[in-house]
């Protein structure tokens, strides 16, 4: 059990590292997208930007309270 | 064309920045156990590399369709590129500290001396150069097989990083200390621009999205990614200089 534990954070540190508010924004935007997407193709282009660059701008905006 | 070109450009560059990082320890490790174990522990580090890229990218191109391929890789290649995207913009913002090679070198180095050599092949220096080379290299690989299936061109993208392993090594052996010139950060940043915009795009084409413009789409995506990133940047300094944050990074 325990190797399961190590590889499951080896894996999370390898992709997600200390930026897990883009992990949280992405497990939200996705699937929204992939539901938005069966009514308005170009609807769900236009929510999956917004929510790339909304998760991005939050992770960005954390980083300097943390210095402070 | 343009996924191939994006393939091959992502990958050497990725490429190049991580084993910029891989060298260091290599030097680091040749200078303090000897040569023989160092180039030894890299070379098999390389071989593993080249294997977990054979397996994983042949099989799965082989077996996943590509729209299925494109949705999964995608999403992937959005939180890895998201990550470099975000540590270069903190990097130039002041933020962060960047990447100093030469600190790193010394760190090591200084590690490495501490404990006893014996035998013909330095079994620690070995292990150290293995390690260095394979942790470094994940995320090659990672990029390697990601663009190389998404852009249906595995071979292609290997050859990128294959050139930037041949560059970086050159140039390592040639001045033997670690590439402090490099500009990390701007490639990491260029990477991470990359890996953003094509995640993007090809995330969204698994999840049902129809970009316009198909895949000319990728070059607004791209210029949209930039124009924000330098927008980042600015607020990030207007922040700290309102904030003086800039003083407490300097002091970490």
């Amino acid at each position: 059990m325990t190797w399961l534990v190590r590889s499951a954070s080896f894996v999370y540190d390898f992709l997600v590292g200390d930026g897990w508010e883009l992990l949280v924004g992405l497990l939200l935007i996705l699937p929204l997208t992939f539901l938005v997407g069966h009514d308005s193709e170009l609807g769900a282009g236009v929510l999956l930007l917004i929510g790339v660059l909304g998760t991005l701008s939050v992770s960005l905006l954390r980083k300097p309270h943390l210095v402070k | 064309m343009t996924a191939i070109i994006a393939a091959v450009g992502a990958s050497f560059l990725a490429s190049a920045v991580e084993f910029v990082e891989a060298l260091t320890i290599i030097l680091a490790v040749g200078f303090t156990r000897g040569w023989r174990s160092s180039l030894l522990g890299a070379l098999a580090a390389a071989g593993l590399l080249a294997a977990i890229v054979a397996a994983f990218g042949l099989t799965l191109a082989a077996r996943l369709p590509l729209p299925l391929l494109r949705g999964a890789i995608g999403a992937l290649l959005l939180v890895f590129g998201l990550n470099w995207l975000r540590k270069a913009i903190l990097r130039y913002a002041g933020v962060e500290g960047f990447h100093d090679e030469a600190k790193r070198f010394a760190g090591h180095t200084a590690e490495l001396q501490q404990h006893v050599r014996a035998g013909a092949i330095d079994w620690l220096g070995f292990v150290v150069s293995l390690k260095g080379t394979l942790l470094e290299g994940l995320e090659v690989a990672f990029i390697v097989i990601t663009f190389g299936l998404s852009s249906g061109q595995v071979g292609l993208s290997a050859l990128g990083a294959l050139a930037a392993f041949v560059v970086v090594g050159t140039t390592g052996f040639v001045v033997r200390k670690p590439l402090e010139q490099v500009p990390e950060n701007t490639m990491k940043f260029v990477v991470g621009l990359m890996l953003t915009t094509f995640g993007t795009f090809w995330a969204g084409e698994g999840l049902g999205v129809a970009w316009p413009l198909d895949d000319l789409f990728i070059l607004p995506l791209l210029a949209g990614y930039l124009l924000y990133s330098w927008l980042a940047v600015r607020a990030l300094l207007a922040r700290n200089a309102w904030t003086g944050a800039p003083e407490m990074v300097a002091a970490r």
